[in-house]
């Protein structure tokens, strides 16, 4: 079997937002929508540390949907729409059986990682960006990061993964024991996002 | 030009099932492989170029273009050819929406008539309109006031031959004067100061001279000197976090807990503009513990050198009444014969000639005929020493024990100390790189492995030297070169350089002063008033354009080709043509071609950009660089340094060789002189001081000074992560993760001023104010504020950060002092415009 999913070096991110911006532009993503997010565990604004000068800290977590092996989101959908593909472990969205019930939305305890569109969306520019076999999104759909499923099928990696100026993002299959992520989380100390909610997140952060 | 995505979502399902077919058909191999060989055609039709990214954040890094039906999809990241050197960030990934922004200037406008410079009432006009009227009005402009009259203003918003290569060339052919930045020159000043500007067998230009950052790797230790590294040069990054990884140790020393700070071993706080200070108590403890590198200092330093009491200068033989000798030799760069007049030193305590092999005395002084001559290490040591250790302790607001602990560190080497623009930006910023340099060569810190001071950026001469001719067909400008920062005196004053000099109208390209540069008051009250005319050709309407007569649209980096030659990978850049420039857009090169006919000069401009390029990079020199246009064109990258950066990362000042007039370290030189002529000149008394490295208050932001009690805060400013400098200050993707000016503020300071978080505060001084939105942040040091730079003014509720800033300038470093700046902070009370 395969269980695809990403090794996250988090500890070295700079909370730059190449990540969530290469995203965007692959997924041609709608104005205010970000499938890619960088949160700030510290103070209260981005950037903003924990603690009191000098004395501080901070850590940067960038994220997505974490394509958990047992995802809460899958269990609660009514129509089938949100579904663990079984050949990568990708947690997929059905756009066409999806009726817009945000059950998926609720359920999912990593919030923000998914976009319901509650309008028509709207573009700042007056084409589309990004790769050119990407779904259109519509209106009253709930959407999400796809691990880029349009790149894998051409055995590609994820758009998030290259552009890291960082170089922390690593993607693989962790079925695979000889994988490089097999290898980092067998190698790190790695922590997986509310681990106590049993999901089991394909995400793991070296922190 | 809307055009939908080619795949609908019921058919992206079922290319999903086809995928799912054909790995169940495969079975037990690989998942992903089976997918490739099942993947969509639908990419077929799309075309990658190469281009080049190159707002100068020293970056310059290679990008994929990829196009499709003549539009740009994406941008991704490209191969160099040295690997390491593969890199794209936030901004370079948005160039899509940066080439398609809706506030992309489409067309040339006009201001129009009767309106006031600034006020937004703009009319479309035709090309030959816009290019008829430039050019009648360069001509009506050198026809009233002189040739010098007329002046190019620019800055480094597109570092590329092509561009600069045909602006420098109507500029000589004008006669135009020449408006040169003052960005960021202290540390070039101070470098150049003590170590020379090299200009290596490749020629590259070292401008900001130092190891190769993929040499940090070889230190015990990196050391930051106010380098936001993770957020104006995040390229760097993953350079440093690999060191890291291979057991090298961080410390940074910012007055702002970074995002590199937070990666340190040990992050030292500094008060702001007291660098040079603390490296002065680092080589107060270096001597202390004669932990100092004698020999180092005795062979590559002017130390050993006898500075005499009346004048000054070193001893030299011709002082003792020999003649100088001529040894035959030429100096190439010169071309006058080399004379040979040693400099006189003591050994043992008897004067001699500073010869190879002479041990040489670093202390002691000798009474030359009644003049008393000292070893320069001596005067040096007075400078290391003037303040005690309590005091620098104070003045820098760090514990004696972290600088001892700092100091057993940089003893500790090889150290790769690497500096940023946060020091230079006050007004003693040239000698902090010198103080920086200065403690290195006491250590034998430099040219070696892992051993070094500074940070790295350069400029590539085969293209500009190949055919010196090409930018000034009849010889160079008549006309004046002024410094960005003396301008306004120039406007004042009407003169420079002891000649009449009445500056009347500027073409400004690659750069927005009003806003990038210090002090957007001294152009919007001083200088653009006495202008007649001012032409900005840029891609949105900067504040710089919107106070122009005439704004013209220029093409972006992707819609034309070029060769950047400069930044921090030390290489020839090859960007191809993606696209064809969008609406009326046109590329600087394409604008003055069409515009020289009209000028008289057309003869002058008969090739395409291409054969430009062409011309530029063919022939001898660039060919026996192998960066001609042809090697360029098909390898993309060829590097001006020697080395390469993975295997043999360039190493600055190797054997102990600096290019200074004495070739050896100069912490004191003879003769210190202005980085560039000013209507101010530097009094005996300053130039006396300036020879040797020395601590210097900041002109403004300094607890002795009375204007502390009015104005408490040092408003400081970042190099910004979703900007550079200001390009990208519209890209609409960028803006909603970045959406409007924000001043970072310690809670504490806020709360104190009836700051709430969030909500909108007024910066002010004497000099101007800034709108923007307080964001609570502990990694501000109290008594200070922090904003990101590049934010426009019609993206301001009010004011504009640049308005308070002053154009004061040092004398000899001639640079803007972005963060010498004190003001205060009240919550904002206005209303939206």
């Amino acid at each position: 079997m395969t269980r695809l999913g990403f090794v996250i070096e988090s500890k070295a991110c700079i909370a730059c937002h190449s990540c969530a911006v290469a995203c965007k532009v692959e997924n041609n993503l709608p104005d205010e929508v970000w499938w890619n997010r960088i949160l700030t565990d510290g103070g209260p604004n981005m950037d903003s540390p924990a603690g009191t000068y000098p004395n501080l800290k901070i850590a940067t977590i960038p994220m997505a949907c974490q394509h958990c092996e047992n995802p809460a989101c899958v269990k609660v959908c009514p129509v089938g729409a949100t579904y663990k593909d079984a050949e990568t472990g990708v947690v997929r969205q059905d756009y066409d059986k999806c009726i817009g019930c945000r059950m998926c939305v609720a359920a999912c305890p990593y919030t923000g990682v998914r976009n319901f569109n509650w309008e028509e969306p709207k573009y700042a520019i007056g084409q589309p960006m990004g790769a050119l076999d990407i779904p259109v999104h519509e209106k009253h759909v709930v959407e999400k990061c796809t691990m880029c499923w349009h790149r894998l099928a051409k055995g590609e990696q994820p758009a998030c993964i290259e552009p890291c100026p960082a170089r922390i993002r690593h993607f693989g299959d962790f079925d695979d024991p000889n994988s490089e992520v097999s290898k980092l989380v067998r190698e790190n100390e790695c922590t997986q996002l509310l681990e106590d909610r049993g999901t089991n997140p394909s995400v793991y952060y070296i922190q | 030009m809307s055009k939908e995505a080619s795949l609908t979502r019921r058919s992206f399902l079922k290319t999903t099932a086809a995928v799912a077919g054909a790995t169940a058909v495969v079975g037990g191999g690989s998942t992903l492989m089976a997918m490739a060989a099942d993947a969509p055609a639908s990419g077929a039709q799309e075309e990658v170029y190469r281009g080049v990214c190159r707002p100068n954040c020293f970056g310059f890094c290679h990008l994929n273009v990829h196009v499709h039906d003549g539009m740009v999809m994406k941008t991704t990241r490209a191969p160099y050819n040295e690997s390491c050197y593969d890199r794209i960030c936030q901004r370079g990934l948005s160039h899509v929406q940066r080439i398609y922004d809706p506030k992309r200037l489409q067309y040339p406008m006009r201001r129009v008539d009767g309106t006031e410079r600034g006020a937004g009432q703009w009319e479309r006009v035709s090309w030959d309109e816009a290019l008829s009227e430039i050019a009648s009005k360069i001509q009506e402009i050198q026809g009233k006031y002189g040739e010098a009259a007329f002046a190019f203003l620019t800055a480094s918003g597109n570092q590329s031959a092509g561009v600069t290569g045909a602006y420098s060339r109507l500029l000589a052919l004008l006669n135009a004067s020449n408006i040169g930045p003052c960005l960021d020159m202290g540390s070039y000043y101070g470098m150049n100061a003590v170590a020379g500007t090299f200009v290596g067998p490749l020629l590259g230009y070292m401008m900001w001279n130092g190891n190769e950052p993929t040499d940090a790797k070889n230190a015990k230790t990196i050391v930051t000197w106010g380098a936001n590294v993770t957020d104006a040069q995040i390229q760097n990054w993953h350079l440093v976090k690999e060191a890291q990884e291979a057991g090298v140790k961080l410390v940074v020393i910012d007055p702002i807990y970074t995002q590199i700070a937070s990666k340190a071993d040990l992050w030292v706080p500094i008060r702001p503009g007291s660098d040079t200070l603390l490296k002065f108590g680092l080589m107060q403890l270096v001597l202390d513990r004669q932990a100092e590198d004698v020999e180092y200092i005795k062979n590559h330093t002017v130390a050993p050198f006898l500075v005499k009491e009346s004048d000054g200068l070193f001893l030299r033989r011709s002082d003792t009444g020999v003649a100088p000798v001529d040894t035959g030799e030429v100096d190439p760069t010169t071309q006058q014969p080399i004379m040979d007049d040693p400099f006189m030193v003591l050994s043992g305590g008897q004067l001699v000639e500073c010869r190879d092999g002479v041990d040489v005395d670093i202390t002691g002084t000798y009474d030359f005929n009644g003049v008393k001559c000292t070893c320069a290490f001596d005067l040096l040591k007075e400078k290391i020493y003037e303040y005690s250790m309590d005091q620098i302790s104070s003045m820098t607001e760090i514990p004696v024990e972290t600088i001892e602990q700092l100091a057993d560190i940089v003893i500790d080497g090889p150290v790769y100390h690497y500096e940023g623009y946060g020091p230079q930006a006050f007004n003693n910023g040239g000698q902090t790189t010198a103080a920086g340099l200065t403690l290195c060569a006491l250590l034998g810190n430099l040219g070696k492995p892992g051993a070094s001071y500074g940070a790295f950026w350069g400029l590539g001469l085969a293209g500009s030297l190949g055919d010196p001719t090409y930018t000034a067909p009849n010889g160079p400008s008549t006309g004046f070169t002024i410094a960005s920062v003396d301008l306004k005196n120039v406007v004042e004053q009407k003169q420079f350089m002891g000649q009449p000099c009445d500056i009347k109208g500027m073409w400004i390209y690659s750069a927005n002063p009003l806003n990038t540069h210090t002090d957007t008051a001294a152009f919007t009250e001083v200088i653009f008033p006495n202008l007649d005319y001012v032409i900005t050709a840029d891609s949105v309407l900067t504040d710089t354009a919107a106070y122009s007569d005439m704004v013209l649209p220029i093409a972006q980096w992707f819609e034309l080709e070029e060769i950047a030659n400069a930044g921090q990978c030390m290489s020839y850049n090859f960007n191809e043509k993606a696209i064809d420039p969008p609406y009326e857009c046109k590329s600087d090169f394409d604008i003055i071609t069409e515009l020289a006919p009209k000028l008289g000069l057309g003869d002058y401009f008969t090739m395409t950009n291409e054969e430009a390029l062409k011309h530029q990079f063919t022939g001898g020199l660039p060919e026996m660089l192998g960066a001609d246009y042809d090697t360029l064109k098909e390898t993309k990258q060829v590097r001006f340094i020697m080395g390469n950066a993975e295997d043999a990362p360039y190493i600055a000042y190797e054997g102990g060789i600096f290019a200074t007039p004495t070739t050896r370290f100069e912490f004191y030189r003879e003769n210190p002189t202005q980085r560039t002529p000013t209507t101010v000149q530097p009094t005996p008394e300053q130039i006396a001081a300036e020879r040797i490295i020395h601590f210097e208050p900041p002109l403004e932001a300094w607890p002795e000074n009375p204007l502390y009690a009015t104005y408490p805060f040092v408003l400081m400013s970042e190099r910004p992560r979703y900007r550079v400098h200001s390009q990208w200050c519209t890209t609409p993707l960028l803006r909603e993760i970045d959406p409007e000016p924000i001043v970072k503020i310690n809670p504490a300071d806020a709360k104190a001023k009836g700051i709430e978080d969030q909500s909108y505060v007024e910066c002010f001084n004497d000099r101007g104010t800034a709108v923007a939105k307080a964001i609570y942040s502990e990694a501000i040091r109290p008594g200070t504020m922090v904003y990101p730079k590049g934010w426009q003014l019609d993206q301001h509720k009010g004011g504009g950060w640049s308005y308070l800033s002053s154009t004061e300038y040092d004398v000899f470093t001639v640079n803007n002092n972005f963060m010498d700046v004190l003001c205060d902070v009240r919550p904002w009370e206005g209303a939206d415009k």
